[in-house]
């Protein structure tokens, strides 16, 4: 039993988007899709032990969703004429012989709709195609059950509202969806990385997006914005458990156990990067993997590439100016060319990021570098900052 | 012109202990080497494998086929190139110019027949690479072996899945180089039976899971013959 519960868990984790995918195409509605293929599972739990586990237990479920969902639309037909019948032949269709078919594209694109809240396309992508359920988004986002169930509802409404087309978009469409499916994944991962309340990570959100980052690469081999943001979070991953200490404090990259960085996390964030270099042109999150990379493969932290780094930023800020990016890029300043020059890139971020806690954060490092008292700029970034961790560490820091 | 599988073979136990910046300039190095081929015209294909952890070997044992899961005790394939040269010296030369890390081999084999697709990975979905494996005593035994494969494989095989194979001359055909510490070379002759399984051909399977690769293996005739080692394609 046990190892029948994880075999189900291994398909949903890894294969629901492709069956609910294509019970989509076919029956129409997410909804129903997702009804059938919890059909289907409880089919599987008492069918396996009995007649044992299929060799390719997805075609297995896929099948035998799409029967159920067949012989429900029989007996709806029965029930009432007027039911919008269902295609019966489009549904007893034998599985396309293309082993690459669309399907999760479709479903992913769908999930990640622009005419859908950022919010809303994540908890649907979360529950529809990575399988959590209402009760593990909830505890993922810190929201109520309630809250979360009615969002994924009133957004499948909207969906079936809208009449949105279940398919991938046109060349021409496909880089702005992309950028909005591309968010939902960084949001995702973002959230596992940086909790803006509460505990500093979460783990499995960040495996998460790595899984769905990496679906993505396989489906859209040659955009290399997928490439680059699954090497941003692969790099991200192989830092994790380095990023604080035993007691829960957070520390700097400077300051982390390099040798425990997970090597083969840095080689599959190596490979996806040097693809992204091979698809056409860098771009945002390209450029933020080559930053990423150049911390990841150095020895040391002061034996980092920092020209490198610089560089990466320039292009980055000639690309999309943005004062995040800027204030970011004063770290690679301080070490290539010292804190009075980091100080001075600093000055013209001091309006756009007056509210940004990170902002005196640094701020104060460079001011202390140089032997100035930086402690009202350290106050300034605690009273600013929502992060349990990242307020100990300023507690410290002032402290120290 | 003929063609040479470039065949890298690297040392699990070296390749743990590499740094990110080794692994990063083994990366890079690989990718101008690619480059170089193809400024040669020399290059026909070419892909980095998977960690080898993630890997199947499906093989017959007592007449049922089984499934050992990686890693294995052997060192396994971790990249090809499949290139044309003059003969076999030629083949040697551009083989000699591939950067690999200490601890690692190069075996150059010549191409006995097969198709080529090296726009493979530039299409969705993913790629499982399937080394047909013999395991016998001597050569012409081990030449039996890969022509029962050869012959009970023309059939059966899910062509609408495949993107390339090619079957291999026997190991006496070929060389290997083999990388030493210091980045120091050596160059032997076949034949490299000591190894207990030789590989005799590769394949591609566009499929949607490893299980499915192994579904297949586990039900094709060949199997009975040979083992397949199977190993997804990375993208890069």
């Amino acid at each position: 039993m046990e190892e029948l519960n994880r075999t189900l868990d291994a398909v949903i984790r890894g294969e629901k988007a492709r069956v609910v995918g294509a019970l989509v195409r076919v029956l129409g509605s997410i909804d129903a899709a997702e009804e059938a293929f919890q059909e289907a599972l409880l089919a599987a739990l008492s069918r396996w032990p009995v007649d044992g586990k299929p060799q390719n237990p997805a075609a297995w479920l896929t099948t035998t969703a799409k029967n159920q969902a067949r012989d429900a639309a029989r007996h709806r037909r029965v029930m009432s004429e007027k039911a919008p019948l269902l295609a019966e032949d489009e549904m007893i269709q034998p599985e396309p012989t293309d082993s690459v078919s669309d399907d999760e594209l479709r479903l992913i694109f769908t999930c990640c709709h622009p005419v859908l809240t950022l919010e809303t396309q994540v908890a649907l992508t979360l529950k529809v195609v990575l399988g959590f359920s209402v009760e593990e988004i909830a505890r993922a986002f810190l929201s109520p059950e309630k809250t979360v169930a009615q969002r994924i509802t009133r957004a499948k409404n909207t969906i079936a509202e809208s009449k949105l087309p279940y398919e991938v978009p046109s060349r021409g469409e496909l880089p702005g969806r992309l950028a909005s499916v591309l968010a939902v994944v960084y949001l995702i991962f973002n959230e596992g990385h940086t909790t803006r309340e509460g505990g500093l990570m979460r783990l499995d959100l960040q495996a998460e997006a790595f899984r769905l980052g990496r679906l993505l690469c396989d489906l859209l081999p040659t955009e290399a914005e997928v490439f680059g943001l699954l090497a941003l979070i692969a790099f991200s991953l192989a830092r994790a458990a380095t990023r604080t200490n035993a007691r829960g404090d957070l520390l700097l990259l400077s300051e982390q156990e390099r040798a425990r960085w997970d090597r083969p996390m840095i080689t599959e964030g190596l490979m996806a990067l040097e693809h992204a270099r091979r698809c056409a042109g860098p771009e945002n999150y390209v450029l933020q993997a080559e930053i990423a990379a150049c911390h990841a493969t150095a020895p040391t932290w002061d034996g980092t590439d920092w020209s490198k780094i610089l560089r990466a930023y320039e292009r980055l800020l000639a690309l999309h100016p943005s004062p995040v990016v800027a204030l970011n890029r004063t770290v690679a300043v301080c070490m290539a060319s010292g804190p009075a020059a980091a100080l001075t890139a600093l000055a013209e971020l001091e309006e756009p990021l007056a509210r940004y806690h990170l902002f005196y954060a640094m701020r104060a490092d460079y001011r202390r570098k140089l032997g100035e008292d930086a402690r009202d700029d350290y106050e300034r970034a605690l009273a600013l900052a929502t992060n349990d961790a990242e307020r100990e560490f300023l507690r410290r820091k002032i402290e120290d | 012109m003929p063609q040479y599988m470039l065949m890298v073979t690297e040392d699990l136990a070296k390749e743990r202990e590499r740094t990110p910046g080794e692994t990063q300039a083994l990366i890079e190095g690989r990718t101008a080497y690619e480059q170089e081929l193809r400024a040669l015209s020399v290059f026909l294909d070419g892909e980095r494998l998977r960690p080898v952890s993630e890997g199947r070997r499906v093989s017959t044992r007592d007449g049922a086929a089984r499934v050992v899961t990686g890693p294995f005790a052997e060192a396994t394939l971790s990249g090809y190139y499949v290139v044309q040269a003059d003969d076999l010296d030629a083949a040697t030369k551009l083989a000699e110019r591939c950067p690999v890390s200490p601890g690692s081999a190069l075996d150059v084999r010549p191409l006995m027949k097969g198709s080529h697709n090296p726009e493979k990975m530039r299409q969705p979905g993913r790629v499982f690479g399937c080394a047909v494996l013999g395991n016998a005593a001597n050569e012409p035994a081990w030449v039996d072996i890969m022509d029962r494969v050869d012959a009970s494989s023309r059939d059966n095989f899910p062509t609408d899945k495949m993107c390339g194979g090619v079957r291999l001359h026997a190991p006496s055909t070929g060389r290997r180089i083999a990388a030493t510490e210091g980045n120091q070379r050596a160059i032997f002759d076949g034949p490299f039976l000591e190894s207990k399984e030789v590989i005799g051909g590769l394949f591609f399977l566009r499929m949607q899971t490893i299980d499915e690769v192994v579904a297949f293996a586990m039900n094709a005739d060949f199997v009975r013959h040979g083992g397949v080692e199977i190993r997804e394609l990375w993208r890069s």
